[in-house]
């Protein structure tokens, strides 16, 4: 197939970021970013979870507590790569989801920092990285792949009882990714990025011919789908794979090029239930720089923030009208989250750093050696 | 809602010159003008020869389907198979070739359908072939279907499938369509190679030159973007060519997920592609391959001698396996696994040895789809 990136087994390198940040720094891949300073011990303010590997080779792959002066609250080592980190309302605990095809998710003391007892897929299905929680923290929602009958599902678990899976709802749509819990979780929003793929042939994707991306608002309680939505014709080519919930009840979204024509396209927009689908402006030759790749999307309510690991970029936007606010530059910078001041972003290479909604560094982003930050970023409380 | 936009109109830079002036680099060993130069080089001893293959051959194969067809026997048969297989070797020569025209208009899905969906070749083909709907036998119609019976995936099925013989094309309607199914969907696949010569051929006075093109924005990008598609592509010699039919253990083998299996090709297209690797590596025709951007010290000769050694140790061991790889697997599966792990040792020298040394930084973070 097509698609630049196959990874069944886990081999980690691919595609390449700007040449020569790295130059000088040997097999170690430290931070390049700006000045970076050293890793601090101890460290203040909130916290942030994101999955990583250690950059050392073999790979370790691990899920980390990190704070924004990059100190890390605790690392801890997991069976296999990780996608999404979700915490749990009311309770000390997140949820780590596998990387895709995902055979695993595992719940995490944010206390300690220990591993619970690991949930495997159930026989026919693979997780696709995300899940949320209901509003108190009582339901699991886990995005996943239905795999004989092609088909996205919503599995349903419990927290209370070792996340047992006691059921499952429609995604309504093909080859889901990200979910989200809106209404507290009566309603479940579901980025579903159109592709078809399968355990047997790994990430390889296998429709993108016929890819057929949408969100799907599904009703919790029934499974029924209240909304579907898809771009129209002229961007049938983009995956819908990530989305953000804004403060008005609005879903932000990010969109992957799976079949590149060549054009350059807007990949984020918003999404308000009952009207179609905006897509945002950005300046000229701006769009250009996101390489047709949005690998995650967050929001802080307001502002919607995209980012690129391909183009090394981060944009932010009003999600209120749309306006355009400001480009920030993060090499193989991909997760994302609302921060005091701006949104944190970290990288592939080790950076964590703050950034304003204009795209300045609020300091100098920080080091943490050793490990490359994976795609996504998520805030705690 | 946006319209799109030209993509020359927006690509005039990279990301992060910038960012990059602001960093305290030490010299490198790479430069704009040399990348140029390198491209150039490339171009002449590497991608126009071997984009020109793949069209020459697919076109053969158009060519001797036509022949077949008008007097189906079983010497044309074999004819039209030797031109298959000879496409096929092509494919393989040029499939690490991706940034640029095989990745646009998803010309590398409709060329070759595999890994497929699910069986999806033979199901659609088996609904063309009871339709028997003679408007999907003219010209352009087949461009028009799904990726999965445009090409050589599908046309692997018309020549190979259990039980075909020249008898399979020949005998009242049926045998009829099936023929000239084959020769549409040659003519298609050879159509879609000539797109990508014709695109690289337009392509590579702006490579040339330094301006943005698919390929790269500069020419810096350029060669980056061609050493990820190297990187890509030995990806899926190794993990999808080899380790899915081969499995962790034999319990878990799949040999029927082989590429061109039904063809017995699947080792010479794993052959094909470590030999192009090889060669946009080390070089061939007397022109570069990325090792040359290697400093000309002992670091850089240890790595261009590592990378030499590493894919001769690959290739042999796939030459080592004495029958198909299907076969291969169930009978002799030590021979696979050795071949398999010299290959993900010419990866080791793909992903690690050489991106320092040619100023190339591996992402972690821009795999597709996640």
């Amino acid at each position: 197939m097509n698609s630049m990136a196959i990874d069944p087994m886990a081999t980690d390198l691919i595609r390449l970021t700007r040449r020569g940040l790295l130059a000088g720094a040997g097999g170690g891949l430290a931070l390049t970013l700006l000045n970076p300073a050293p890793l601090r011990a101890g460290g203040q303010g909130p916290l942030y979870l994101s999955a990583y590997a250690t950059a050392g080779q073999p790979a370790g792959y691990g899920v980390a507590g990190l704070r924004p002066d990059g100190t890390l609250a605790f690392t801890r080592e997991l069976p296999g790569r990780a996608h999404a980190v979700v915490p749990r309302p009311g309770a000390a605990q997140a949820v780590v989801f596998a990387r895709r095809p995902g055979r695993w998710l595992a719940p995490l003391n944010l206390a300690t920092g220990a591993l619970g007892a690991v949930v495997a897929v159930p026989d026919g299905f693979r997780f696709t990285g995300h899940g949320a929680f209901d509003r108190d923290g009582r339901i699991l929602y886990v995005a996943e792949d239905d795999v004989e009958a092609e088909a996205g599902s919503i599995g349903i678990y419990d927290p209370r009882d070792g996340y047992r899976r006691t059921g499952a709802l429609p995604a309504h749509g093909l080859g889901p990714h990200e979910l989200l819990a809106l209404e507290g979780g009566r309603v479940l929003v579901v980025a579903n990025g159109g592709v078809i793929t399968h355990p047997d042939t790994g990430r390889a994707k296998l429709n993108v011919d016929e890819m057929d991306a949408s969100i799907t608002y599904v009703e919790a309680a029934t499974g029924a789908l209240l909304e579907k939505v898809r771009l129209p014709e002229d961007f049938s080519n983009l995956g819908i794979r990530h989305i953000a919930a804004m403060a008005d009840g609005a879903v932000a979204f990010g969109a992957q090029d799976e079949r590149p024509t060549g054009d350059v396209q807007p990949l984020v927009g918003l999404h308000r239930r009952g009207s179609q689908p905006l897509l945002f402006d950005a300046p000229e030759g701006v769009w250009a720089r996101f390489d047709g790749y949005i690998g995650s999307v967050a929001s802080d309510g307001r502002v919607v923030a995209a980012s690129s690991p391909r183009g090394g970029v981060v944009g932010f936007w009003d999600g209120r009208d749309g306006r355009w606010l400001g480009l920030a530059e993060l090499p193989d910078g991909c997760g994302i989250a609302p921060a005091e001041g701006g949104f944190e972003a970290t990288n592939g290479l080790g950076a964590v750093g703050t950034f304003t909604v204009a795209g300045t560094p609020a300091d100098p982003p920080h080091a943490t050696p050793g490990y490359r930050w994976d795609n996504h970023l998520t805030p705690v409380g | 809602m946006n319209r799109r936009t030209l993509l020359t109109h927006g690509l005039a830079f990279g990301v992060g010159a910038a960012v990059l002036a602001s960093l305290p680099l030490p010299a490198l060993a790479r430069t704009a003008d040399g990348d140029r130069a390198f491209l150039s080089a490339l171009l002449s001893s590497h991608i126009t020869p071997r984009i020109g293959t793949l069209a020459a051959t697919t076109a053969g194969l158009h060519t001797a389907l036509d022949r077949f067809c008008a007097a189906p026997d079983a010497a044309g048969l074999t004819a039209a198979r030797a031109a298959f297989a000879a496409a096929m070797d092509g494919w393989a020569g040029a499939q690490h070739l991706r940034p640029g025209p095989l990745l646009l208009e998803t010309r590398t899905d409709r060329f070759a359908f595999w890994p497929e969906r699910r069986n999806i070749v033979a199901r659609q083909l088996g609904q063309i072939l009871n339709a028997r709907d003679p408007k999907l036998l003219e010209p352009g119609a087949i461009a028009k279907q799904s990726a999965a019976v445009q090409g050589m995936t599908a046309l692997e099925r018309l020549l190979h499938d259990d039980g075909v013989t020249a008898a399979s094309f020949t005998g009242g309607e049926a045998g009829a369509f099936r023929c000239t199914l084959a020769v549409a969907v040659a003519r298609n696949a050879a159509a879609i190679a000539t797109e990508v010569r014709d695109g690289w051929a337009g392509l590579a006075p702006k490579l040339t030159a330094g301006e943005a093109t698919p390929v790269g924005a500069n020419p810096t990008e350029a060669v980056n973007n061609l050493y990820a598609s190297v990187v890509t592509m030995t990806q899926i010699v190794v993990d999808q060519k080899l380790l899915i039919p081969l499995g962790a253990s034999a319990a878990e083998a799949k040999p029927g997920l082989a590429e061109a299996v039904r063809a017995g090709r699947s080792l010479a297209m794993i052959a094909g592609n470590l030999q192009a690797i090889r060669a946009i590596m080390l070089g061939e025709a007397g022109g570069p391959g990325f090792a040359a951007l290697a400093p000309d010290n002992a670091a850089g000769n240890a790595a261009r001698a590592d990378a030499a050694k590493a894919f001769d140790a690959a290739l042999a061991a796939v030459k080592a396996i004495d029958r198909p790889l299907d076969r291969a697997i169930a009978e002799t599966r030590p021979k696979v696994e050795v071949a398999f792990k010299a290959a993900k040792a010419a990866q080791t020298v793909v992903n690690f040895t050489l991106p320092p040394l040619i100023d190339v930084t591996l992402g972690f973070n821009e795999l597709d789809g996640d």
